[in-house]
């Protein structure tokens, strides 16, 4: 320590030549595929500055900023990829086809989200910081969606996560919010350091945190380091798993769900969901391919697990929110038989399921939304009651949303479903594409009960919905959406097979 | 051989500071724990030669955020009997779980990839630490930077957002309006 | 044989046209109100019964049609068309769903007057309409699978229809559940089709079977080898068990007798349940080729057609004599289409589609009488009150216990002679039996029914008494219609469309179905048959067994009133063991529900999420879906240290799986 003396110091701060040694260039990375990031990134900070002077009255403004945010960096991130796949920032971000498909439904979940929002949030405080907080997760997930590399990975996982527990407990009068935040970021934060200890362990056997280094250094570690790559291997998975709510590790979803704004609720549906499987894909992909026998039967084993808690715990739910969670549980359990049969064909399914989620889950979020109501949320199964004669056009809607969901033939769900079981039976696994089968089969039930409560049921409160055109017209797309996905399909499925070929 | 002996000090005592955390009765106990535990671990960066992070543990998490904890903790009247409920009940199952899992952790921990990785030295003290770790942190890893720069700033707006707010059922004063008021709003002449 | 072509544009319409119908009533029957929304679905209906006679006409000239409209490429290795297949069998169908549609349709005016959910039940039955004549029109298992589950969900709707009975929304459930359980049988066979056959197109995959039964690809389940063939045959037969209520899937059948009548007589006596039947009739080819399978649908469905006629000997709901009636009749269709007489088994579809309608009508005229009283207890003399819906039912109950000339006996005498042709070992040799005594006990139960309904001693309340009347036209009518197809149906088909003839020139499905002459029995009854004189069914069984059960019923139920309930007296135990549906309810919870809630509330406490496998593979279908369900949400404490413990419990056995498996 006794290197450096006053003067040094003094010359190395003022840049001796003598001290060139310390003295480094930096030099401007390429930053051209990080531009749509940089512009969601300026415009969070920037609807958080400039909520400050919107008069109560045109707090809305801030949502239409964000909405116009998220789709400018859209179009960037489509002109782009035009360029063909880029590398930024040394190598520490890329942006690749399925980085942009993933991003296409990351930006199109959050505009569905900032449009749910708008109503919801007319006279709750910190509208400006709540814009923000969901461009600042946006921003966390597309960082995911574009990581060859754990820091890049962890780093926009961990913005996305903060965003997302703050927002889940956004509503601090409401104790199940508060509530619900808490555990969730309990959980996330047990999570992280699970992921953090599996990535540690690649890091020690591979010394690199690249993706594809450190896979082919753990593809020629010897066996000696057998024990190592296991434990690296089920902390990863288990890590990923929490995100996607893949059982056991899916215990906080119900909650969060339930306990969130519904808005959110459909938020953290979509994005964080994209952004953990295009990851999960890459990890397994590129980290794991030597561990393939050994991966697949542990996720075999959770994906049934998953799709049993799912489609099971779903029957006993009256809240509609959480009915949905398990929902979700249960579909990532369909998705994980993309994961599972680990070819382009199985990957191109995860996309394909994904883009149709995102349709019959943000729509039938949004017809929640448009339930509430004085006093009532439209949460309860029973509020739906009745809607089959009061508004044929929601129950309309709304129906196709759960046929869709159900996997009912004709509708965009039963494509999603159909693609990954195929792989799956393609890739050998007969047999979890079967249960599989079972498990939708048990989940149909559920759904059509909430078809039963809108068609058969009286009504039991007075309706009075949100007139909101822009909702309506969500609705209406999202409704077309599901019903021309699933009678022409063909389409999506060819570009997601597209966007995926040039990963693997 | 003397570096050792150290760094058994410093990691057996991290170890027992981080039993200590979790087993104290008082919180306020466990984050003195906590206290000592970073003070153990910069020990042991310091013995890697890694001076910079060591410091930075210390004035950071020691000066900053564990005051901040201890703040916290004291403001929050926490129920002690409480914390302890079940813990019997859970201890065999989770015992056992929580055993073999630690079994399985050091045993992968002992695995021949990392024993026989050689030992890399010592640099010199010739290396200066600050000026290394800038020149990576501003090249190579500046996105990792960057973002994290954003998560602190998200983690900011966040505290922020979860804990103004107005309440209800408390009353405000509005000091503009206090200032502002006029003798004939507060004053009302009767005659008699 | 000319290859004439039909007219696509005229097949296009005849699902199409009820399909717009459905749509339009469904989406503004609020606007349309009553009388213009029965108008157009009645239209829509009668247009669809119009051009699929044209079309059975042209058939009948040798007319057919195959062809996709519309292909939907899924991947590089799976196309799914969108087509039709219109042959004999196909036209015959659409002719029967047709027309016993637009009689509902009818009727329904009547019967439905002045419910508040008017439009609605008009908008399903046409919707239902549709997806049936998708079902029978499509030319690949995909349409068919479609039409299955669109059948499958309006007919849930329509058992929920009265919703606020809490009886009506558990039978829906459990129409639903039982139902979920067959079409996994029913998907797995077609997943399985596609994944032997790379095709689901009828017309590929009947041409791929010889070839692929002669390669013998055979797969292991659960350390059984099995034919591929018959694995395919009996997953898809399970799809059939449970759409055609079929032992032990049959519960829900009675149980949908909460939905309204006219439901009952369209969807779960006439056309729906029927899919079954036609479903394994269309894969004859397949079939034909596994004698396993075979053997399986004969066996299930003998024992379906005689254990549900006993059940129906002593149901005092109208309505469910019946429904069990049907269950039992569906047995004897899969009796004939497991001793590979197809096109006998088809024929008696016809001819049930026919009578079995009729009997639901004209009970629900006697219902809509006695203000909705099913209770055959408190009925009794209403012959002089409601004289047509007394002749109708009379016709019909005569068809159903197989009394020549009227149309079930045709049927029912050939699937009788058929289980006795065929010689398949003990199968077909317990099938004749089980056929054959369900004879008798179906024209016992038929005519104690219709005896204690419209003579035997007037028990009707007084209350009633006051309303009593015959119903109006739009009732009638339909039932008249129906009653002619009760008569006449059976001659026509034997005499006009020689359904029995074993020559396939001559028969009426020429070539849409396939059997092997070794199996055909009809063969055997043509060559016997020859010998005898066209009086010949006065010296067979069937006819005295279906004589002496009338004669039973009337010597208990009209001559001597008080006699059944002194044999009730005499011998208690098998009467309340008939009574009480052989205990299968009951046999169901204790066997099933309960053992599954005792292992759920035991194994949670102990192994955490063990139970959910447990759960579902020792607890019967619902019981372990409960016990799954409580489970999960016993999991679900809310307490953030058991999700922590969740997650760690789940890194540790995947580590621990790893580290042990080496």
């Amino acid at each position: 320590m006794a290197a450096y003396h006053a003067d040094d110091m003094l010359a190395w701060m003022l840049g001796d030549a003598g001290r060139g040694a310390v003295m480094t260039t930096f030099p401007m990375p390429n930053i051209a595929p990080l531009i749509p990031e940089m512009v969601v990134a300026a415009a969070a900070m920037a609807i958080l500055l400039w909520d400050l002077f919107l008069p109560r009255e045109r707090k809305h403004w801030s949502a239409w900023a964000a909405m116009i945010t998220c789709a400018g960096a859209l179009a960037l991130t489509l002109k782009l990829a035009a360029g063909g796949p880029a590398q930024a920032f040394y190598g520490y971000f890329t942006l690749d086809a399925f980085a942009v498909y993933a991003k296409l439904l990351i930006y199109g979940g959050t505009i569905l989200a900032v449009v749910l929002s708008m109503d919801y949030m007319k006279g709750e405080p910190h509208t400006g910081e709540y814009y923000s907080l969901l461009l600042f997760g946006t921003l966390g997930m597309t960082l995911m969606a574009s990581a060859p590399n754990f820091v890049t990975m962890y780093l926009g996982l961990e913005l996305m996560a903060l965003c997302t527990y703050v927002l889940v407990g956004y509503q601090r009068d409401v104790l199940r919010s508060s509530e619900a935040a808490l555990k969730y970021f309990i959980l996330g934060s047990l999570a992280s350091g699970v992921l953090l200890y599996g990535i540690s362990f690649v890091y020690g056997v591979s010394g690199s945190f690249d993706f594809a280094a450190a896979g082919q250094a753990i593809a020629h570690a010897g066996p000696d380091a057998r024990l190592a790559v296991m434990l690296a291997l089920v902390f990863l998975l288990a890590g990923l798993c929490f995100k996607v709510s893949v059982a056991p590790f899916h215990m906080w979803t119900p909650d969060a769900y339930e306990g969130a704004p519904t808005p959110i609720t459909a938020f953290m549906s979509i994005g964080p969901k994209v952004a953990g499987l295009v990851v999960f894909i890459r990890v397994l992909d590129d980290v794991l391919p030597g561990l393939k026998a050994d991966y697949t039967t542990i996720l075999s084993w959770l994906a049934v697990l998953t799709m049993a808690v799912g489609n099971l715990a779903a029957i006993g739910q009256r809240n509609i929110k959480r009915m949905l969670a398990y929902s979700t549980i249960g579909h990532i359990g369909f998705v994980m038989l993309g994961l599972i049969a680990a070819n382009a064909d199985g990957y191109a399914g995860v996309l394909v399921y994904l883009t149709v989620y995102l349709f019959m889950n943000m729509g039938a979020f949004a017809i929640i939304i448009l339930m509430r109501r004085e006093g009532i949320q439209g949460e309860l199964l029973d509020d739906f009651a009745g809607l089959g004669r009061v508004r044929p056009g929601y129950a309309l809607a709304m129906t196709l949303f759960l046929f869709s969901l159900a996997g009912i033939p004709f509708l965009g769900g039963f494509w999603a479903k159909y693609v990954v079981f195929i792989a799956a039976v393609e890739a050998g696994h007969l047999y979890l594409a079967l249960i599989a089968l079972l498990f939708s089969a048990v989940g149909a039930f559920y759904y059509i009960r909430v078809v039963k409560y809108i068609y058969f049921d009286e009504e039991r409160v007075a309706f009075n919905f949100i007139e909101n055109p822009l909702m309506q017209a969500t609705v209406a797309v999202t409704a077309i959406a599901v019903v021309a996905l699933g009678l022409f399909p063909g389409p999506m499925i060819a570009i997601c097979k597209s966007a995926i070929a040039g990963v693997i | 051989m003397l570096e050792l002996g150290f760094f058994y000090l410093f990691a057996g005592l991290a170890v027992v500071a981080a039993l200590g955390v979790i087993t104290a009765r008082n919180p306020v106990h466990s984050v003195m724990w906590l206290i000592f535990c970073f003070f153990n671990a910069a020990g042991l960066f310091f013995l890697l030669d890694a001076e910079f992070i060591g410091i930075l543990l210390i004035l950071v998490y020691v000066g900053a955020v564990m005051v901040l904890f201890m703040f916290v903790v004291m403001m929050l009247h926490v129920n002690l009997a409480a914390l302890r409920e079940g813990f019997l009940r859970y201890l065999p199952l989770g015992g056992a779980i929580a055993a073999a899992l630690l079994a399985e952790i050091v045993a992968a921990g002992f695995s021949g990839v990392f024993t026989r990785v050689p030992n890399p030295g010592h640099s010199g003290g010739q290396v200066n630490n600050t000026v290394e770790i800038g020149k990576v942190l501003y090249t190579k890893y500046l996105l990792g930077f960057e973002v994290a720069a954003v998560i602190l700033l998200v983690a900011l707006v966040g505290a922020v957002v979860l804990t103004i707010r107005k309440r209800k059922d408390a009353k405000y004063q509005n000091i503009a309006r206090q200032v502002a008021v006029k003798p004939s709003e507060r004053l009302r002449k009767v005659r008699m | 044989m000319q290859q004439a072509m039909l007219n696509t544009t005229e097949l296009l319409a005849i699902p199409g046209i009820p399909l717009a119908a459905s749509l339009t009533v469904g989406l503004f029957g609020w606007a349309l109100k009553e009388r213009l929304s029965h108008s157009i679905c009645i239209a829509g209906v009668v247009a669809a019964a119009a051009l699929s006679v044209h079309v059975f006409l042209q058939v009948l000239d040798g007319a057919s049609f195959h062809g996709n409209f519309w292909t939907w490429m899924i991947s590089d290795s799976f196309v799914v068309p969108v087509g039709m297949l219109i042959d004999r069998l196909t036209a015959i169908m659409m002719v029967t769903v047709t027309i016993v549609s637009a009689c509902v349709h009818v009727y329904t005016i009547g019967y439905m007057h002045g419910d508040p959910g008017y439009t609605r039940f008009f908008s399903y039955i046409s919707g239902f309409t549709f997806s049936m004549l998708v079902l029978v029109m499509g030319n690949n298992f995909f349409t068919l699978f479609f039409g299955w589950e669109a059948v499958g969900l309006v007919s849930y709707l329509l058992i929920g229809f009265w919703f606020k009975r809490e009886s009506a929304n558990f039978a829906a459930m459990k129409a639903f559940i039982v139902n979920r359980v067959g079409d996994f049988g029913f998907a797995i066979g077609i997943l399985a089709i596609w994944y032997y056959f790379g095709s689901v197109e009828y017309k590929d995959v009947f041409a791929a079977v010889p070839a692929f039964v002669g390669q013998g690809h055979s797969l292991h389940l659960l350390g059984w080898q099995m034919d591929a063939i018959t694995f395919i045959c009996v997953a898809l037969f399970i799809g059939a068990m449970g759409k055609s209520a079929q032992v032990p899937l049959h519960v829900w059948l009675p149980d949908s007798m909460e939905g309204p009548t006219p439901i009952s007589a369209l969807i779960h006596a006439a056309t729906m349940v029927t899919a079954g039947i036609f479903m394994v009739a269309r894969c004859s080819p397949m079939f034909e080729y596994s004698e396993t399978a075979l053997a399986m649908v004969t066996v299930v469905g003998a024992i379906t057609a005689w254990m549900c006629a006993t059940i129906g000997l002593v149901q005092n709901d109208i309505k469910r004599v019946i429904a069990y009636s049907t269950c039992s009749q569906l047995g004897y269709m899969f009796v004939a289409c497991g001793v590979s007489a197809y096109s006998v088994g088809i024929f008696h579809l016809m001819t049930h589609a026919y009578f079995k309608a009729l009997l639901f009508l004209a009970a629900g005229s006697v219902i809509h009488a006695v203000m909705a009283d099913q209770d055959i207890r408190r009925m009794g003399r209403l012959r002089k009150y409601m004289p047509l819906t007394y002749v109708t039912m009379l016709i019909g109950s005569l068809a159903l216990a197989g009394v020549p000339p009227f149309a079930g006996f045709w049927s029912k005498d050939l699937i009788i002679e058929a289980a006795a042709e065929r010689h398949m070992g003990w199968a077909s040799e317990f099938a004749y039996w089980c056929v054959l005594s369900g004879v008798f006990m179906t024209a016992f139960y038929t005519f104690r029914m219709f005896f204690l309904t419209f003579h035997n001693s007037d028990r009707v309340p007084a209350r009633t008494k006051a309303h009593l009347h015959e119903s109006p036209k739009v009732i009638t009518v339909p039932l008249m219609v129906l009653a002619v197809g009760a008569m006449l149906a059976g001659w026509w088909g034997a005499e006009v469309l020689h359904i029995a003839d074993p020559e396939v020139a001559n028969n009426y499905f020429k070539d849409a179905i396939f059997v092997f002459d070794a199996h055909n029995p009809l063969i055997a009854i043509a060559e016997e048959s020859q010998e005898h004189a066209w009086y010949h069914f006065l010296f067979t069984a069937p006819f005295w067994l279906a004589m002496s059960g009338i004669g039973l019923a009337w010597f208990m139920y009209y001559r001597e009133t008080e006699y059944p309930a002194r044999l009730g007296a005499a011998f208690p135990g098998v009467h309340r063991f008939l009574e009480n549906k052989w205990w299968f309810d009951e046999l169901n919870w204790k066997l099933f529900v309960l053992p599954a809630r005792w292992l759920g509330t035991q194994l949670w406490k102990k192994a955490d999420l063990a139970v959910i496998d447990k759960g579902i593979i020792h607890g019967g279908v619902i019981g372990g879906i409960v016990a799954g369900m409580r489970a999960m949400r016993a999991a679900q404490t809310g307490l953030v240290y058991h999700y922590a413990f969740a997650m760690v419990i789940g890194v540790f056995a995947a580590l621990t799986w790893l580290v042990w498996k080496g």
